[in-house]
């Protein structure tokens, strides 16, 4: 009993110090976050300099407006858009089917068919885009936004089939019962019964894929090199090197296409968690 | 529509199997997961034949038209294997996942510990500390390209100011130092996963057990020790080898903080292949790396399955 009531409250100086070393070592973490920020609020002068400072100056918020005069920033943004909502509407129609049939049937190759989706999670991006490269030069699919759909989503539907398991998985077994004594068929239970209990977790995997289509890097720079369907992860990243456009536009634009991402991430949070450590820790 | 005479609610109910139909297969499940498997096998696993085919092939896409694509066998490897840019990039690619898995673990383990504490404010600290996941690679990038600025970055004036440094760091412009900044950016995006992870297994650490420690009177040392790390040794497997594997083929960090230089000294596997076949296009060499990286990838694969998701079933 001494124990318990000993770790709970702790030594009051101990605990202070935790405390205090979980707040330096956050703010540390974050520092990169409070840096960009900071930039694309400052003018040129506050930060070409050996020692700017590490508070504001000066407050001008003007790099946001320029960002979309220097750069087609809208049409880049729109782009991304496209392309993230494609890419989860395919995910989503070819992931749900998938991940109810590993959650709700038992059958031969069921195993097998669960290693398939892990297998393709290890497979590196670098070596499948050389041949997709190859075949979308054959077909016409370079520089078109089908292309990078198609390929984002391939990456995306392991994912989407391993969390929507997961959620299918928590629907009790007896409404589904309940449902086929009733007279429902299996596919009918399906669609009536567990999809619509299922909407939080399939909203959440879907906003899921849709962050991980709109931060991709790798696939959308190859595909799309160039012109009016440019997404916005490949758009700010020619800017580096390039010395018309300053650090504080730079910034501002990084703050604008993280923006998405971040709001995802910190209205679903504490669910992404759940569903990722879920997802891998389930074997 | 046939009803099931007697509904019952066992391990296996009549839902899951075909058991009522015993006599023929029930093809429902499998033409539900067709589809995905469709797709994924257009787009992962027949581009992975064909890459393998095409390593083996002279696939040097600005003469396809004149001279073709001949079969040459195993010269692509024999090419790539006698090639120094090659055998630096493994090390360097070794060297790269060890030092940030290592890094990121330490970190991690260090955020979970702080975390795993009941006080005011631990929910937001926990979401302030893994935001780092959120932020995108491309972002993430630029970002720490500004910090290391040799000139105008952040990083210099505060060690310079502090004097740590006399002289400004040139953290991209030189071998070593690029190493070692890509190694800390890849710490800084990579480790939340691991944090919540290992948080996870924390929690899943009985009281009990520190209770018992401290009758024994275990130190604080004593405890982390012979509690906590014998407690996270599943989680820690799991962790460790999902964050190798991902950190070993990840490509956007150093692609867009170095590009591979300066030189060739900060080119992994991943960031040679994408060189060879955006830059040279050389596809056949290109893909000859990238089967190197995939064998790599899949051993290690291997592991997992084998040892962490199978010690994370037993638990």
């Amino acid at each position: 009993m001494r124990g318990r009531t000993r770790s709970r409250r702790g030594p009051t100086i101990a605990r202070t110090f935790r405390i205090a070393l979980l707040a330096v070592v956050t703010g540390l973490l974050l520092f990169p976050f409070y840096w960009t920020l900071l930039t694309s609020l400052q003018p040129r002068g506050a930060i070409y300099k050996t020692h700017p400072s590490l508070l504001p100056e000066a407050f001008r918020w003007q790099s946001y407006l320029e960002i979309f005069q220097l750069r087609p920033f809208d049409l880049w943004l729109q782009n991304s858009l496209l392309i993230a909502a494609g890419t989860t509407a395919l995910s989503m129609a070819l992931g749900i089917p998938a991940a109810y049939s590993l959650a709700r049937f038992a059958y031969q190759g069921k195993r097998s068919l669960g290693m398939v989706v892990l297998i393709t999670q290890m497979l590196p991006a670098s070596l499948i885009v050389v041949p997709i490269y190859l075949a979308f030069l054959r077909f016409g699919l370079l520089e078109s936004k089908i292309g990078v759909i198609l390929a984002h989503a391939s990456m995306t539907l392991p994912y989407a089939i391993w969390m929507l398991r997961g959620f299918f998985e928590t629907i009790p077994m007896e409404v589904l019962e309940a449902a086929m004594v009733d007279g429902c068929s299996r596919l009918r239970a399906m669609l009536r019964i567990s999809l619509p209990l299922a909407v939080p977790g399939i909203v959440g995997a879907g906003l899921y894929v849709f962050e991980t289509s709109w931060n991709e890097y790798l696939f959308a720079r190859t595909f799309i090199s160039r012109g009016e369907n440019m997404v916005v992860s490949v758009g700010i990243s020619t800017f580096i090197g390039e010395y018309t456009v300053f650090w504080h536009q730079i910034m501002a634009a990084a703050v604008i296409s993280a923006l998405p991402a971040f709001i995802i991430f910190f209205v679903f949070q504490r669910f992404l968690v759940q569903g990722l450590s879920s997802g891998a820790v389930k074997g | 529509m046939s009803v099931p005479t007697s509904p019952r609610l066992h391990a296996n109910p009549p839902f899951l199997s075909a058991a009522r139909r015993r006599t023929r297969v029930d093809f429902l499940p499998y033409l539900l997961f067709l589809p995905a498997l469709l797709a994924i096998g257009a787009v992962l696993f027949y581009p992975v034949v064909q890459a393998i085919l095409i390593s083996l092939r002279a696939y040097y896409l600005p003469k396809v038209a004149t001279s073709g694509t001949p079969f040459i066998g195993l010269a692509n490897y024999r090419a790539i294997s006698e090639a120094p840019e090659f055998w630096h990039a493994l090390l360097f690619n070794a060297v790269y996942t060890v030092g940030s898995v290592v890094g990121l673990y330490v970190l991690s383990l260090l955020v979970a510990m702080l975390l795993n504490d009941e006080f005011r404010g631990r929910g937001l600290f926990r979401a302030l500390v893994i935001v780092p996941w959120a932020v995108p690679y491309v972002v993430a990038a630029l970002t720490w390209i500004w910090i290391f600025d040799i000139q105008f970055g952040v990083l210099n004036s505060v060690l310079l100011r502090t004097g740590v440094i006399e002289k400004a760091v040139p953290w991209l412009l030189s071998p070593n130092w690029a190493k070692f900044s890509v190694i800390l950016s890849t710490i800084w995006k990579q480790f939340p996963f691991a944090a919540i992870m290992l948080l996870a297994g924390l929690q899943g650490i009985p009281r009990e057990l520190y209770e018992a420690a401290d009758v024994d009177g275990a130190s604080a040392l004593g405890r982390f020790r012979y509690v906590t790390l014998p407690g996270l040794h599943n989680v820690s497997l799991l962790v460790i080898l999902l964050s190798g594997i991902q950190i070993f083929k990840l490509f956007t960090v150093i692609y867009l903080l170095t590009a591979g230089g300066p030189g060739h000294a900060t080119e992994t596997l991943v960031v040679q292949t994408y060189l060879e076949a955006f830059s040279t296009f050389d596809m056949g060499r290109a893909s000859a790396i990238g089967v190197v990286t995939l064998v790599i990838t899949l051993v290690f694969s291997f592991l997992l399955i084998r040892f962490g998701y199978r010690e994370e079933a037993k638990t």
